[in-house]
């Protein structure tokens, strides 16, 4: 079978469309699927502060829901070090660390 | 395929799209004949959209202008705004999603949507259909036309045969009166069939529609093989396909997230090139866009296609050739070597009208062969700071000194989409 006769071939290969047309209907899909940030409640960001305090604190490996305008991340390591002035976190993983904005956590786990 | 219940499809054709536009954005034209067109002198001047008073002179899209005005000397000509038809196009395909998600781009003035889940929501085709039309024309001044079928193909038709040719501007063309509508329509009118095809077709003795849908389909395959020879089956097949109304294809909004095959830049020069150094001029400029587009969508490609086309009109010469790179690049000047060699290898000295360059088999340019003799850092560093430069403060911020000849088109080509103003 040819790839024209099969799912939307056909109208792949008549298709005519300027390639800025094309770039702006992609970016416009994009944009469709950018996440809002959500905004965390008192108990909420106390609650995660405990979780990150505790990993801190007892050297407990924990999950952290990072935001992300298109996609939510995930990292996992041990906390070491709370800069409350910068507002950052010390998360280590292995021999590596990353500093991480509290204001992208919007959630924390452990397994 | 769902084959247990039968979607409804709407193929929705803006009328005189870029016209229209300007007629919305030019109020005192709004009774006035209007084309827009491209320059003479860049030898662009031709018909791009024809409004329904212009059309009613006998002046018809792809028409020169000249040939228009005479037709019309009253005409009022506009210069096409290509990055605004962009937009306005892309406004009509959000309101188009205010009644479905499934909406396909198939042009910038024609869109597919499956409305099949939106029916009880909004009523029937015809009202959503009517309802599309109020919202288009309000927001943006345009008249669509709308087909409705039970798939694209033939709401294609039930558009491109009926609805752009009456008062609604809406045609219903159920699957079930293919027979006895779409049947007795001359072959021309059909999707996909040409003047020259029509020919064919007259030489095989079909005229109508039905003539090919009732034929079957392994005699109409032998009779196409006759004439075209072993690779008319599957256009056989797609003909047969169209005249039967037969297409399962999905309205697929996501088409475009796929990855692309090729990226190539291409350019009808404002007048012929016949020296060496001019043509090389364009083609550094078409190879430099090219790259620099590989190098943004993080691509490499592997292979080199020039094109090019030469004078006169009436009896052109030309080619188009591609060789194989050692390594997968995105580096201009690499590229270049490979694009001067072809080009020189194929060229007859005719003065050149029309080159392009294209790279194709294309990989992530993440992880690439290092070379003994070539400082593959420094390069790809140089190149990353004249790409920053022009994402910056636009493309002809920093250009190379031979655009600034006589010869260059780099300036030109920056205010241009599609070889129209932006």
């Amino acid at each position: 079978m040819s790839k024209k006769l099969e799912k939307n071939g056909l109208w792949e290969s008549s298709r005519m469309m300027l390639p800025e047309h094309k770039e702006a209907y992609i970016l416009y899909q994009q944009n469709l699927r950018k996440n809002s940030r959500p905004q965390l409640d008192d108990q909420e960001t106390e609650r995660l502060s405990s979780i990150i305090a505790e990993s801190m604190l007892f050297r407990k490996e924990v999950t952290l829901v990072l935001f992300g305008e298109f996609d939510n991340s995930e990292l996992t390591g041990v906390v070491t070090k709370i800069d409350q002035q910068q507002k950052n976190v010390r998360l280590a993983r292995g021999n590596d660390f990353v500093w991480i904005n509290t204001e992208n956590i919007i959630g924390a786990m452990f397994y | 395929m769902r084959e247990t219940a039968e979607r409804v499809i709407l193929l929705a054709d803006c009328q005189s799209f870029y016209a229209s536009i300007e007629k919305a954005s030019h109020p005192e034209c709004k009774n006035k004949p209007v084309v827009v067109a491209g320059s003479v002198e860049r030898r662009s001047g031709i018909i791009l959209a024809a409004c329904p008073i212009a059309k009613q002179y006998g002046i018809t899209t792809a028409e020169r202008l000249g040939i228009a005005l005479n037709k019309c000397p009253e005409l009022v000509v506009l210069r096409p705004r290509m990055q605004h038809y962009i937009n306005a196009s892309m406004m009509i395909t959000g309101i188009y999603e205010e009644f479905t998600n499934l909406v396909e781009i198939f042009s910038i003035d024609e869109q597919f949507l499956d409305i099949t889940a939106s029916i009880p929501l909004f009523g029937d085709p015809v009202t959503i259909a009517k309802a599309l039309q109020q919202k288009v024309l309000l927001q943006t001044g345009v008249w669509i036309r709308v087909g409705i079928s039970s798939n694209k193909m033939l709401a294609k038709m039930a558009t491109d045969i009926w609805a752009k040719k009456n008062k609604d501007g809406i045609f219903t063309l159920p699957k079930t009166e293919v027979e006895a509508l779409l049947w007795p329509q001359p072959v021309h009118k059909m999707f996909g069939v040409g003047s020259r095809m029509t020919t064919h077709f007259t030489r095989l003795g079909m005229h109508t529609i039905g003539d090919i849908a009732r034929t079957p389909l392994p005699r109409l395959k032998d009779q196409l093989r006759f004439r075209f020879g072993k690779q008319s089956d599957i256009h056989a097949e797609v003909l047969w396909r169209t005249a039967n109304g037969i297409d399962d294809s999905p309205v697929t909004p996501e088409t475009f997230n796929t990855p692309p095959k090729s990226v190539g830049h291409m350019m009808t020069l404002p007048r012929d090139y016949m020296e060496p150094w001019e043509v090389d001029t364009v083609l550094l400029e078409l190879t430099e866009e090219v790259c620099r587009d590989c190098r943004r969508k993080n691509y490499m490609g592997h292979v080199v296609t020039v094109n090019c086309m030469c004078s006169p009109y009436e009896a052109p010469t030309g080619f188009s050739r591609q060789m194989k790179l050692l390594d997968p690049t995105n580096h201009t000047k690499t590229v270049f070597e490979a694009v001067k060699q072809l080009f020189y290898k194929f060229w007859d000295g005719m003065p050149v009208r029309r080159v392009g360059v294209t790279i194709s088999q294309l990989m992530d340019d993440q992880n690439y062969q290092l070379t003994l003799f070539e400082d593959q850092i420094k390069l790809r560093t140089l190149e990353k700071v004249t790409d920053s430069i022009k994402n910056r403060y636009g493309s002809t911020a920093i250009v190379r000194a031979s655009s600034l000849t006589a010869a260059g088109q780099a300036a030109d080509r920056s205010i241009k989409i599609g070889g129209h103003y932006k």
